[in-house]
């Protein structure tokens, strides 16, 4: 049934109710539409602390921000990209298309959901309340000991950060263990796990790696807390405790963090590319078990991050191994990708623009991320630009713009409004342009030797450095054009019908948007 | 049971409690895991000798018993091309027992008219080695400063790790020594060198 139909029906519109309806929802799509326009303010928020990065290193000895805040502006616009924009992006699209693909009527726990939802605001006030309390965090969003410890990091901002990541890591945790019930317990009728949407499949997995790791960062960050108030020492050393115990329980989440922040990515490439192909998706259940080997894999290799920090040789080679073995459940994916391409009738929309610029980009990330598994080169490369490019290629040509991928296809179903063509072509172009002139020369910058995370640097290191702050800044730009495409066709976009996009999932069977239960009658898949 | 059963609005509510019920048991275990982690940690480090907890001071970095194996420590002293000066070691070579502490002295000389501020950068070959070469003193703990054409001999402290691996015979112990206040000049040339080198 269409909005109008469901208007003439005597329904109201399911998103026009009063702001206490909105703060209080039970309704899985109103909470994931709260989640995605909290998180894409955040976005632009730790988008503006980057670009100010960049100001301050457009060139050398620029003395444009005062190395404190240098610090800080790169802290939090590492914490705010990762905790507040990219996981909750991504928990947004999640809480709104998982329920209705799986024919559920809402999520299994949905006041747990709203709890979830207003615990990640609260970890945003906290974490951004910082700089009204003499300033953020500026130990780097690794926040190593003893660099984020009493002597070196005085001042609140180290714990107002801890207290900031724990609200976000309880919301993630609450989430996790909705989406977990929901999945596995909620599917309509007849969808087996093998017949479920990778979508479902990406999400399941992220959602185990949510409840458990992130109880272990939970702990790390209390010691760390202990440790600066109480007089603990987990990490100090002058009182016989490691820092390197840090890195080991940091990264023992955090590496599983960085998959948190790519499966769902890669389910939404793979709803997204078969339908612009007219196709079935190729390998579906490779797809969905790669997901599942990428999740164990993901907790066996975190001290990779360490090949520098002095641990054991021993150690060192295992975890270089398991890091390269990654690589191919990765590779089984992009190759089911290319192979569901290969042959189709390809309609080239803006969703499906996103969806192929990150097979394209999002494997520089996975193959720049092959030289840092190899111990002898990731001695040299460590702590170098290189590992800005890696992580850009993962988390923006990755995440970011699967995450776009997502908001083109889904939007329609979300608000009954297609979004502008012609403007999400130009925000992809400008983007794919600009976000390569931003991070690709940082490869070359980190094997000439620029450490990260620097407030200066040599005159020689300065062409490359202008060059991808120009470019940063016109890769801002190319977001602000797709914050007013949304605000535009919101008012005036064309109205969208059920299934735009001959989608075969479920939530394109009901209205745009759909009523706030869902399906009139329950789904049943043959 | 029929589907319509398993579908049912109380069942499916009994099932979800029962399954969050399990799932809220793994965070918890996650978390007590968190904490265990520390002792664990130390347990592993002590035990495989690996991780920094084994190198407390007052405790492991004093030489251990004294074994009857021999090992040949060379020594090595190289000089950035931006600090005016010499260093060598008085002994290029010693035999010693594992386990046994020694002391040889490296001679610095400032070859400039003005005051030398530097660091000397150690490296051990074979890297393996490294853990395994305990320094109990060393020049290259702090900053030095020498006087114009000053000459001066330094202390290093050592004892080799009975563990140091059969295969070894031999170590080498390197000192670069870096220019902490380089000459402008001379610096910036060496930039644009980099900079030509590099092709930018």
């Amino acid at each position: 049934m269409s909005t109008a139909a469901h208007a003439q029906a005597g329904h109201p519109h399911p998103l026009k109710t009063s702001l206490w309806d909105w703060i209080t929802t039970t309704d899985h799509k109103k909470i994931g539409i709260m989640y995605l326009i909290l998180a894409l303010f955040s976005f632009f928020v730790g988008g503006l602390f980057a670009l100010l990065v960049r100001l301050q290193l457009w060139r050398p000895d620029a003395g444009i921000l005062s190395p404190d805040v240098y610090n800080q502006m790169l802290t939090m616009h590492a914490t705010v990209m990762i905790f507040l924009a990219v996981i909750p992006l991504l928990t947004g699209f999640g809480n709104y298309a998982v329920p209705l693909m799986l024919g559920a009527k809402d999520m299994a726990f949905p006041r747990l959901n709203n709890v979830a939802f207003w615990i990640n605001a609260a970890a945003a006030i906290v974490l951004m309340s910082a700089f009204a309390m003499g300033g953020s965090a500026a130990a780097g969003w690794t926040s190593y000991p003893p660099l984020s410890g009493g002597i070196f990091s005085p001042g609140r901002g180290v714990d107002i950060w801890i207290l900031g990541i724990h609200l976000a890591g309880i919301s993630s945790i609450l989430g996790g263990v909705n989406f977990i019930v929901t999945i596995i317990n909620m599917r309509a009728p007849g969808m087996s796990l093998h017949k479920m949407p990778l979508f479902c499949w990406t999400w399941l997995v992220t959602a185990w790696l949510q409840v458990i790791a992130t109880p272990v960062l939970a702990g790390v960050l209390t010691m760390l807390l202990f440790d600066r108030n109480l007089g603990t020492s987990f990490f100090r050393p002058e009182a016989g405790g490691d820092p390197v115990l840090w890195q080991h329980l940091f990264w023992f989440y955090s590496h599983p963090a960085v998959y948190i922040m790519i499966l769902s990515a890669f389910g939404i490439v793979s709803e997204i590319i078969p339908i612009f192909s007219k196709k079935h998706i190729f390998g579906y259940l490779a797809i969905a078990y790669s997901s599942v080997a990428i999740g164990i894999l993901g907790f066996l290799v975190w001290a990779h991050h360490m090949f520098a920090s002095g641990i054991d040789v021993r150690a060192r080679t295992i975890f270089s191994v398991l890091t390269m073995l990654i690589a191919v459940p990765t590779g089984i994916k992009i190759f089911s990708w290319v192979a569901t391409l290969w042959g189709g009738n390809i309609r080239l929309t803006s969703a499906m623009l996103f969806a192929v610029g990150f097979v394209a980009f999002f494997l520089i990330g996975g193959l720049d991320g092959i030289f840092l598994a190899i111990i002898p080169v990731d001695i040299q490369l460590t702590h170098t630009y290189w590992v800005v490019a890696h992580i850009h290629y993962v988390l923006f040509a990755g995440s970011i713009m699967a995450i776009m991928a997502a908001a083109y296809y889904w939007f329609p179903k979300m608000f009954g409004r297609m979004l502008n063509e012609t403007m999400g072509k130009w925000h992809f172009w400008l983007t794919i342009v600009s976000m390569n002139v931003t991070f690709f020369p940082m490869h070359f910058l980190g094997v000439q030797g620029m450490p990260r995370r620097y407030y200066t640097y040599p005159a020689e290191f300065a062409f490359w450095n202008t060059t991808e702050t120009i470019a940063a800044f016109v890769m801002g730009f190319a977001q602000l054009i797709f914050v007013y495409n949304v605000i535009v066709s919101l008012r005036k976009g064309e109205k969208a019908p059920d299934d735009p996009w001959e989608g075969k999932t479920l939530e394109w069977t009901v209205s745009s948007p759909p009523p706030s239960h869902n399906f009139d009658t329950m789904p049943v898949i043959k | 049971m029929s589907t319509s059963d398993l579908h049912s609005p109380d069942a499916i509510q009994e099932r979800n409690r029962r399954l969050a019920k399990r799932v809220g048991l793994i965070v918890l275990g996650m978390a007590l895991f968190a904490w265990a982690l520390v002792p664990i940690y130390r347990w592993v480090c002590v035990e495989f000798g690996v991780g920094i907890v084994q190198q407390k001071p007052n405790n492991k970095n004093l030489p251990a018993a004294a074994g009857d194996r021999e090992v040949e420590v060379r020594f090595v002293g190289l000089v950035d091309v931006l600090a005016p000066a010499k260093i060598e070691p008085l002994k290029p070579r010693l035999v010693v027992k594992v386990g046994e502490q020694h002391e040889v002295m490296y001679r610095f000389t400032n070859l400039s008219d003005e005051n030398l501020d530097f660091q000397a950068v150690h490296s051990v070959a074979p890297s393996l080695a490294d853990p395994l070469f305990h320094k109990v003193e060393c020049f290259c703990f702090t900053t030095q400063t020498l006087k114009p054409r000053e000459v001066k001999d330094l202390p290093v402290a050592f004892w080799v790790d009975p563990k140091f691996p059969q295969q070894y015979h031999a170590v080498t112990l390197q000192y670069t020594l870096y220019n902490l206040n380089p000459d402008p000049t001379l610096l910036k040339k060496r930039q644009e060198e980099n900079a030509a080198k590099a092709g930018v």
